[in-house]
């Protein structure tokens, strides 16, 4: 029996003589299938496959839901609000924080007021006319099973220059838990396929660690300085507390969730939140920023550490670079009690060369800075 | 006449026999990739063989396949190259009998890689593709499955 629709390679694959060899595979198994799918939208196809499948979609442990596009309120054009957030050229750190602050709202908040989880057939350049919109929420709905689930944005947030690498993690209660954000200002990898005779990380710098005076380095000014990880760390948080206010729906209608993590296809930043933070995002409720699409971020304690060029073992360099841990102030786990968690939880945070570059950065010394709620 | 197996001073082995009576005398090492054997290797009833009633010679030896080659290399990129081939089989009953056989056999590594190789096949399939690739019959009345995708419809926006 040819298939008259499309190739596939699979084509090799079809059954002989018309037997169904999901007949004899016994539901466990299917439901292991169904597992590795993941793919929300295959999984509804599956749906409507047959009663057995349909029986067993509701079934699903884990699911991953690749949102298309997301729609930005004002109908605008969302691709422009993510160059809005360059570097303002401003002087003063206040300035810079408010207006920041209107760029990041215009930039990150408007594009995540509408989330599409599928775009509709035939749309082309963000044309509305017979769009449907789907919410991520109204995707899940069959899934009421599901413990595991994944969802990745299309774009990531935070917009930045050229060769800037930013990356973040952020764990969420009901509130904000813990964020690590790795970022510099340049980074430069190992011409292909070489691997540097740098046995292990440096970080190569005037600046030894034995420098006593307790002041940050002269080089962190002329590298754009501390205004610098300020946008990025207020961006980050924002567009965490974004993506933590876009789950409510989500989580509230999934009782049986026990790991939800939120990133984004270039890998940028992750939302995570394990089955304790869940619970308290059930029992406690939302603190919701003024007139904002997110929730509000707390007063926090943050650790910065920095080193203006760091060499890792195969052979990346990163300009720059900068390590900000930032922790609610006053909870029981803030910054210097639960210290072994909260130190596997930053080695843990990243993968590849970030891991490593988080490792020698945690040796650095550490500047203390303190952020108002917002 | 069967092999008894064990008496090997240099390797233990263990004799499997498939559900058509075919023997395979296999390293313990190797056998022992499937928790099923390693458990009754542990329990000390495999003299005379172990039979697997459920599993045809010919399905036997690709699984044997598998287990040495994992057992024997670690490369990394290397095992990647054979699951990939190992799981390129032109025809479907023999990689559902693989499932079946890596459960049975609780071979995690197998199982995960077949099972991945099924979802593989259907995802990015629309309804009918997926039933016409496996042969699934849609028993569904009209009215039943029109309600299905409605209900979730955004799958099926294409």
């Amino acid at each position: 029996m040819q298939s008259r629709h499309r190739i596939f390679a699979e084509d090799l694959l079809l059954a002989a003589e018309g037997e169904d060899h999901f007949d004899r595979v016994p539901d466990s198994l299917v439901l292991i299938i169904f597992n590795k799918l993941a793919d929300a939208r295959s999984l509804g196809r599956c749906s409507a496959v047959s009663r057995r499948f349909n029986a067993l979609v509701p079934l699903v442990d884990d699911a991953c839901l690749r949102i298309d596009r997301v729609i930005p309120a004002d109908g605008a054009d969302g691709g422009a609000g993510a160059d809005a957030l360059g570097l303002a050229g401003a002087p003063r750190p206040r300035a810079v924080l408010s207006h920041l602050l209107k760029a990041m709202l215009q930039a990150v908040l408007k594009p995540f007021a509408h989330c599409d989880a599928k775009s509709g057939a035939g749309a082309h350049g963000g044309k509305h006319a017979q769009l449907q919109h789907h919410s991520p929420a109204q995707v899940l709905k069959n899934f009421s099973s599901i413990r595991n689930l994944r969802m990745e944005l299309p774009v990531s947030d935070v917009g930045t220059d050229d060769g800037v690498i930013l990356k973040w993690k952020a764990v969420f209660g009901s509130t904000l838990q813990s964020c690590v954000i790795l970022g510099g200002t340049k980074v430069e990898r190992a011409a292909g396929g070489t691997h540097a005779s740098v046995p292990a990380a440096a970080a190569a710098d005037s600046d030894a660690t034995g420098d006593d005076s307790g002041s940050i380095p002269e080089s962190f000014y002329t590298n754009g300085g501390l205004k610098l990880r300020v946008v990025w760390t207020i961006s980050s948080l924002i567009a965490a507390a974004t993506r933590h206010y876009l789950l409510r729906e989500i989580v509230k209608e999934h009782p049986t969730l026990e790991q939800v993590a939120l990133t984004d296809a270039h890998g940028q930043g992750t939302l995570s939140m394990g089955r304790d933070q869940l619970k308290e995002f059930r029992d406690k409720p939302l603190a919701v920023a003024a007139a904002a699409n997110r929730t509000q971020v707390p007063a926090c304690n943050m650790k910065l550490r920095y080193a203006p060029l760091l060499e890792l073992s195969d052979g990346t360099r990163i300009h720059g670079a900068t390590l900000v841990v930032i922790k609610p102030v006053g909870e029981a786990g803030g910054i210097g009690g639960g210290r072994k968690e909260l130190d596997d939880f930053i080695a843990d945070t990243f993968d590849g060369p970030f891991r490593e570059a988080v490792g020698v950065l945690s040796k650095r010394r550490t500047y203390l800075l303190e952020m108002n709620g917002f | 006449m069967a092999s008894a197996g064990s008496g090997d001073e240099k390797a233990a082995t263990v004799t499997l026999i498939s559900s058509d009576n075919e023997h395979f005398e296999v390293p313990e090492a190797v056998a022992t990739l499937s928790q099923t054997i390693r458990h009754m290797i542990e329990d000390g009833c495999t003299d005379g063989g172990v039979p697997l009633p459920n599993v045809t010679g010919r399905i036997l030896a690709k699984v044997l396949e598998y287990c040495n080659k994992h057992a024997a290399a670690s490369d990394k990129d290397e095992l990647e190259k054979f699951d990939k081939a190992f799981v390129d089989i032109d025809d479907q009953a023999t990689l559902f009998d693989l499932v079946m056989a890596a459960n049975y056999l609780d071979i995690r590594g197998m199982l995960d890689l077949t099972c991945q190789t099924i979802a593989d096949m259907i995802k990015g399939k629309s309804v009918e593709e997926i039933r016409e690739t496996f042969n699934i019959k849609n028993d569904f009345t009209p009215e039943e499955e029109a309600e299905i995708r409605r209900e979730n419809q955004w799958a099926f926006d294409d």
